[in-house]
């Protein structure tokens, strides 16, 4: 807070009044003093001592009177002469006075101004880390501001809005969340429908030949029985995906060499598709703590969709691991059609997937994607063209204070 | 000997305004000081533990200090014997105050609280001739063994008792707040009461009513064996 230049202002202020404060009152007192020892007062009352004193010969039977007089008086004569001597301190410790009360009030003014600047600062301050708080998107349910005037309303307004905001995208949130819901419902009711309508038909078609021809034999009946398996397997591989997405455990961490991990998972799976080939491009070990099962899943999901996306054509897949100081990276790059711009930005979300409809559950993404995230890292699609899809995993570099392994619950 | 030293402290001798009365005591002081500088005291042993100060400056002469005699108020003629400019060996303290009704002067000298004499003068001429013929006594143990060549002896001359100040302070403490009752009179109940602040505004101001010196007067005089004749 910038407070040299006011307080330096008031003070300079304060001299300058008390400044012309000290000459007004100068005057002033002066002449105030002057009165109360007049010359002619004194005078008066020395001619009155001589009064008394005559009267009280002209009088001798009053003169106890009149001397009683004469002292009242001569006492009254001395408080004023010693008054007279002393009138240039009496002057002097009534401006004194004067003078620091005027500045104890305009230091009180300047005083209460600079703690009402200080004030209107915090409170300025308040206020901005509010806003600061607002456009992060964060909510700002009470700005701690509940003074009146403008300030007041400005805090009243953040809050206002802040709490609009909260309630949007709480809705939005709905929205979504019940969005995904019926995306998830359609995609069940289209994976569940087409086995069930299979297996329909297939005990259809095994009623009608029974009705047809009741000694069927054992042969024919399991021609029918085998058709409704096969809808039945179909079923079963859902639910497995399904659930497998629902339930995905949380990652047993183990100090793993990467570049050797993807070494190996490369040639180990370099025949895996007809149309894919993996080429792995490392510089020296790579230690981070991962699960390598998971990393593995992660892996061969993106080689299944390059090959899927490639398909019939071929498609090259290249492997490339760097080490930063703050993480990881990995690079899986393939020479593929790449991903259309209106599904790169959804493509990690469940459901979400460009093969055709009983091809894919459009959960392959979203599972990488979140066991990259349970490993503190991410996974990002860092270019996509019509030349190919590149997509980088991340991962933190494991703490140098604990080079065993270990793993989490 | 020269005086060493005829001066009003700033703060002590002189009221500070208005300006031209500063000058104009300091006129007085410097003509006081010029007028005595050729004739300064004598000081002379009178005994083991005691000195004599003689042939003191004729300030009774100077017509403000006889202006004041004759108004009534006790006038101090205070005697200090010290080594410097601070330490005090001795004190004597001559009180004169004229009476008016009696139209006489009334000397007292205060050689110690014990030692007290007290002497009735006639007249402004009477009391020249006694000022002109005095000898203070200044005493004290240290002047008994192998006193210093030179001693210094200061005269203050302050114009008003300390009774007189203490009765003049209650009286214009008390002619303040009467005033300021009289005014307060048609006002609330409530704002009529004195307040402590006005109190303290009170005694302020009216502790400002204190004795100063008119004359301060300072020499630095050397120890004769005996008195002249």
């Amino acid at each position: 807070m910038k407070l040299r230049t006011p307080i330096v202002a008031t003070l300079g202020a304060i001299l300058l009044a008390a400044l012309l404060f000290q000459v007004l009152q100068r005057q002033l007192s002066q002449a105030s003093f002057a009165f109360g020892a007049h010359p002619e007062v004194l005078d008066r009352l020395s001619g009155s001592l001589d009064d008394q004193k005559r009267l009280a010969e002209l009088d001798p039977e009053r003169a106890a009177e009149y001397r009683e007089r004469f002292d009242r008086i001569e006492s009254t004569l001395h408080r004023l002469q010693v008054l007279e001597r002393s009138r240039a301190d009496l002057v002097a410790r009534s401006e004194a006075l004067g003078l620091t009360l005027f500045a104890l009030c305009l230091l009180v003014v300047a005083g209460g101004l600079v703690w009402r600047q200080t004030n209107r600062e915090r409170r300025l301050e308040r206020l901005r880390e509010s806003l600061g708080r607002l456009a992060e998107g964060r909510p700002v349910l009470d700005t701690g501001e509940s003074g009146r005037g403008v300030l007041g309303r400005i805090a009243a307004m953040i809050e206002e809005t802040s709490r609009r905001m909260a309630g949007d995208r709480q809705r939005l949130a709905m929205l979504e969340n019940l969005s995904a819901w019926q995306e998830a419902a359609r995609r069940h009711a289209h994976e569940m429908r087409s086995p069930i309508t299979g297996l329909r038909l297939e005990l259809a078609r095994l009623g009608n030949t029974l009705q047809k021809n009741p000694r069927a034999t054992a042969a024919e009946i399991d021609e029918f029985l085998d058709g409704a398996r096969q809808e039945l397997d179909r079923l079963t591989e859902f639910t497995h995906r399904f659930s497998s997405f629902a339930r995905l455990p949380r990652p047993k961490l183990q100090r793993v060499d990467l570049s050797s991990l993807l070494a190996e998972l490369a040639e180990i799976y370099q025949d895996a598709w007809d149309n894919l080939s993996l080429q792995c491009v490392t510089s020296g070990p790579a230690f981070v703590n991962i699960d390598r099962d998971m990393m593995r899943q992660v892996l061969v999901n993106l080689w299944d969709n390059s090959s899927a996306a490639a398909a019939p054509g071929s498609v090259s897949v290249t492997l490339e691991v760097r080490c930063l100081d703050h993480e990881v990276q990995v690079d899986v790059a393939d020479d593929g059609p790449g991903i259309a711009a209106q599904v790169s930005d959804s493509l990690f979300q469940p459901y979400t997937t460009t093969r055709n409809v009983g091809e894919g559950m459009g959960l392959g993404l979203a599972i990488s994607k979140k066991i990259l995230l349970d490993h503190g890292g991410d996974l990002r699609l860092v270019s996509s063209s019509t030349g190919g899809a590149t997509f980088q995993l991340t991962l933190p570099p494991p703490e140098p204070e604990a080079p065993s392994a270990r793993s989490t619950e | 000997m020269r005086p060493l030293l005829y001066r009003v402290p700033p703060s002590s001798v002189l009221p500070r305004r208005p300006a031209t009365r500063g000058f104009w005591g300091l006129c007085l002081i410097l003509c006081l000081g010029s007028s005595l500088a050729a004739d300064p005291p004598r000081l002379s042993r009178s005994n083991e533990e005691c000195v004599l100060l003689s042939q003191l400056p004729e300030i009774l002469d100077d017509p403000e200090i006889e202006r004041h005699l004759q108004t009534g108020l006790t006038t101090h003629f205070r005697f200090e014997l010290a080594l410097n400019r601070k330490a005090s060996l001795a004190r004597t303290t001559i009180q004169i105050r004229y009476e008016l009704w009696e139209e006489q002067f009334q000397v007292t000298t205060f050689r110690t609280p014990d030692s007290t004499t007290r002497r009735t003068l006639a007249d402004p001429a009477d009391l020249r001739g006694w000022w002109s013929d005095l000898e203070v006594p200044l005493c004290a143990a240290a002047l008994a063994h192998d006193p210093p060549p030179a001693l210094r002896v200061r005269l203050q001359v302050v114009p008003f008792s300390a009774a007189e100040q203490r009765e003049t302070q209650r009286w214009f403490a008390e002619s303040v707040r009467s005033s300021r009752t009289a005014e307060s009179e048609s006002k609330d109940r409530l704002e009529r009461s004195e307040s402590s602040l006005d109190r303290v505004f009170d005694g302020l101001l009216s502790t400002s009513i204190r004795r100063r010196p008119m004359v301060h007067l300072e020499w630095t005089l050397r120890l004769e064996k005996a008195p002249r004749p």
